[in-house]
């Protein structure tokens, strides 16, 4: 289907030939002022750049995405650097890659366009979006850390816990928004534009497996553990479930990386195993 | 500050119930799942700092091959509990209580209260006659850190580890000699069958209105609920208990009804269960967005200057606000099967009074997926935009040619 997809879509910029194509790298939570380096590696986006015409025509945003998604530090600023991207390179179609959390943000762009009046015209250069293990149905480790902020005997805060984007993460808030404010999940109207998921299944974290090394081999130990919350198919931060939650599958990590490899939750944002690659290939 | 306006039922009836003119559409009949607020309030809330000032509409194409579904209710399905302990009653030692070998222990200090680091060597675990210290009674004891690389940081001081091989299901008593201040103690137990859920029976409420939570207990081991409570806390902390009573079915059922000036938003829903024999506990938490009833739709009329397919729906606005208006378009295919064609969203800053927003459905797609009239507008919502909780919603709720 995806193939097909691209083939219409390729045929409309071949006729129009003046395609401006542009790509988008949107973190996930976090608040973010160096995200080329510190989340995604200049390696990963220097390989994905490759596969643009013109290899200058690449934005790595920047936002507060501890904040709710449609708060104006998050999907307001994605909406700004966005739109200053579009503009200052004349971009007329537009990839976006996103990972994690990242995926909910734009989510929220493409299923409210009339939220903020930037995003009718975003919506329209986006060709796709990719999205790397996106936290479309929540996680449940996000339950565990904010549960206790309420108990029976003592009505209030006790944890003092902050992070709104965590709080949006719990699943059974995921599953509101995806009812009530966002397209794209199963039974409710598709998104504008295509949102493309590439699903982590596993977590490999053995010392003397140098893939477990990728992306940071203590980060992929922890991962093994938080598994104890998550489904037997996951990244180690989200269940299959959640990252196929919204949208449609592109392909599931072990059936497109290199030496059948699964994507950690870390791995999915680093040129691990190949995934840059296909990646670089689809812009 | 909140007052309550009584709209004259009778004018919005007469609306409601039939064209005055040609162009003039009629909303079809509430079904049961809708949500239509009877009673406006006129909450006086400024405008959100940042909110868009600019009308704005958008309108895309659908599959007609998808089938849309309203989502069904989120079911929580909880193998965890939480309980709260002093930090002097933690240095004598607490009695906890599992059901499956393998459980994650989390010790968290209560918000501005001090307490000294822990460490995974000052665990102390006896059951049975035996004492296991440290890592004889734990193994993964870096959880909390490990958490905190993903993003999802647990409070500072928090320790948090897996009970190790050694430590049997049943009856434990867990010590930290140099516990202080007070701690939330949170047990969750992946291999454990006995699960809690909690569901509701719908997935939204709007102030002034009533849903139902349900919560049951699935128990391999033929346990039965002896107790649960229940609270619902508001987006800025306000809290109504819920009063759970036990039905026929062994489930427990509890009203939930947010006041009439309730704050709009996601409300979190928590029950506290405890068998009947005293060895189970298990809590579970829900999310309901409860919207205020500051606005409501009273009918559509063609717009005369765009296509067929252009609808201005009609508001009766109580309150100040920016509001959205969604819907997908139906439209007749080949075969006469209505199917769907089109989304289109409306949105504008409006103050109290009658206002209408267009819903452009773009003509465009029928015409290139070959569909045509009859059309329905169904799943039509209208949410305030400033705290985003459906206040209206319609499976069905315009039928035209």
């Amino acid at each position: 289907m995806r193939n097909i997809i691209l083939g219409l879509v390729m045929g409309l910029a071949a006729s129009a030939s003046f395609a401006n194509t542009g790509v988008a790298f949107v973190h996930g939570t976090g608040r973010q002022t160096d995200a080329l380096n510190v989340y995604w590696t200049s390696a990963m986006v220097n390989s994905v750049r490759q596969g643009l015409p013109n290899q200058a025509n690449y934005v790595v945003v920047n936002c507060d995405f501890e904040q709710y998604m449609w708060h104006s530090a998050a999907a307001g600023c994605l909406a700004g650097q966005l739109t200053s991207f579009i503009a200052s390179k004349t971009i007329t179609d537009l990839v976006i890659i996103t990972h994690s959390n990242g995926g909910n943000v734009v989510r929220w762009i493409m299923s409210n366009p009339t939220f903020d009046s930037r995003y009718p015209s975003i919506i329209a250069k986006i060709r796709w979006v990719n999205a790397l293990a996106p936290s479309s149905a929540g996680t449940p480790l996000a339950n565990a850390v904010i549960a206790g902020n309420v108990f029976e005997s003592s009505v209030g805060w006790l944890l003092g816990y902050k992070s709104d984007a965590v709080r949006q993460q719990q699943t059974s808030w995921m599953a509101q928004y995806n009812a009530q404010n966002l397209y794209g999940t199963a039974g409710r109207p598709a998104l504008p534009k295509g949102f493309w998921t590439v699903v982590g299944t596993d977590v490999d974290s053995a010392i003397w497996d140098g893939d477990s090394y990728c992306g940071g081999y203590f980060e992929n130990v922890g991962l093994e553990t938080t598994q104890l919350w998550l489904n037997a198919c996951s990244d180690g931060f989200l269940d299959c479930s959640s990252q196929s939650a919204a949208g449609r599958v592109w392909f599931q990590d072990k059936s497109r990386m290199a030496g059948q490899e699964p994507l950690s939750h870390n791995q999915s944002r680093r040129p691990c195993f190949g995934l840059d690659v296909i990646l670089r290939d689809d812009v | 500050m909140t007052t309550m306006l009584k709209l004259p039922l009778v004018a919005v009836l007469a609306l409601a119930a039939g064209p005055a003119f040609a162009n003039e559409i009629a909303l079809l009949p509430a079904a049961d799942g809708d949500q239509v607020p009877s009673t406006l309030v006129a909450a006086k809330r400024a405008l959100a700092d940042g909110i868009e000032r600019a009308p704005v509409e958008f309108s895309w194409a659908l599959d007609p091959a998808a089938k849309l579904d309203a989502p069904a209710p989120y079911v929580a399905d909880s193998r965890e509990f939480w309980t709260e302990v002093e930090g002097a009653a933690l240095a004598k030692g607490v009695t906890l209580r599992t059901t499956a070998s393998g459980a994650v222990v989390r010790l968290s200090p209560r918000a501005g209260v001090a307490a000294p680091e822990l460490a995974a060597d000052d665990v102390v675990v006896r059951q049975g006659g035996r004492t296991l210290r440290g890592a004889d009674a734990i193994v993964d004891a870096d959880v909390a850190l490990e958490f905190k690389s993903l993003g999802m940081a647990m409070p500072e001081r928090t320790l948090a580890f897996r009970l190790g091989a050694g430590v049997d299901a049943g009856a434990f008593e867990l010590s930290i000699a140099k516990a202080r201040g007070a701690y939330l103690v949170h047990v969750f137990e992946p291999a454990s069958a006995e699960r809690l859920t909690l569901t509701s029976d719908r997935a939204t409420a709007v102030a002034g209105g009533t849903i139902e939570l349900v919560a049951a207990l699935e128990s391999p081991a033929g346990r039965t609920l002896g107790r649960v409570g229940g609270l619902a806390t508001s987006p800025s902390g306000d809290a109504i208990e819920l009063a759970f009573a036990r039905g026929s079915d062994g489930a427990w059922r509890a009203p939930f009804a947010p006041p009439a000036n309730a704050t709009p938003g996601l409300w979190d829903v928590h029950a506290f269960a405890a068998s009947a024999d005293g060895e189970l506990a298990r809590d579970a938490t829900v999310a309901i967005a409860v919207g205020a009833p500051t606005a409501r739709i009273v009918g559509a009329s063609r717009n005369g200057k765009g296509a067929a397919t252009a609808l201005d729906v009609t508001l009766e606005v109580a309150a100040a606000g920016r509001y959205n208006v969604s819907a997908v378009l139906y439209a007749t295919d080949a075969s006469g099967a209505l199917v769907p064609a089109a989304i289109a969203h409306s949105a504008a800053v409006l103050g109290a009074g009658r206002h209408a927003l267009t819903l452009a459905f773009a003509p465009e797609t029928l015409a290139s997926a070959g569909l045509g009239t009859p059309y329905e507008v169904r799943e039509l919502a209208l949410t305030n935009q400033g705290d985003l909780a459906p206040i209206e919603k319609r499976a069905r709720a315009f039928a035209f040619e």
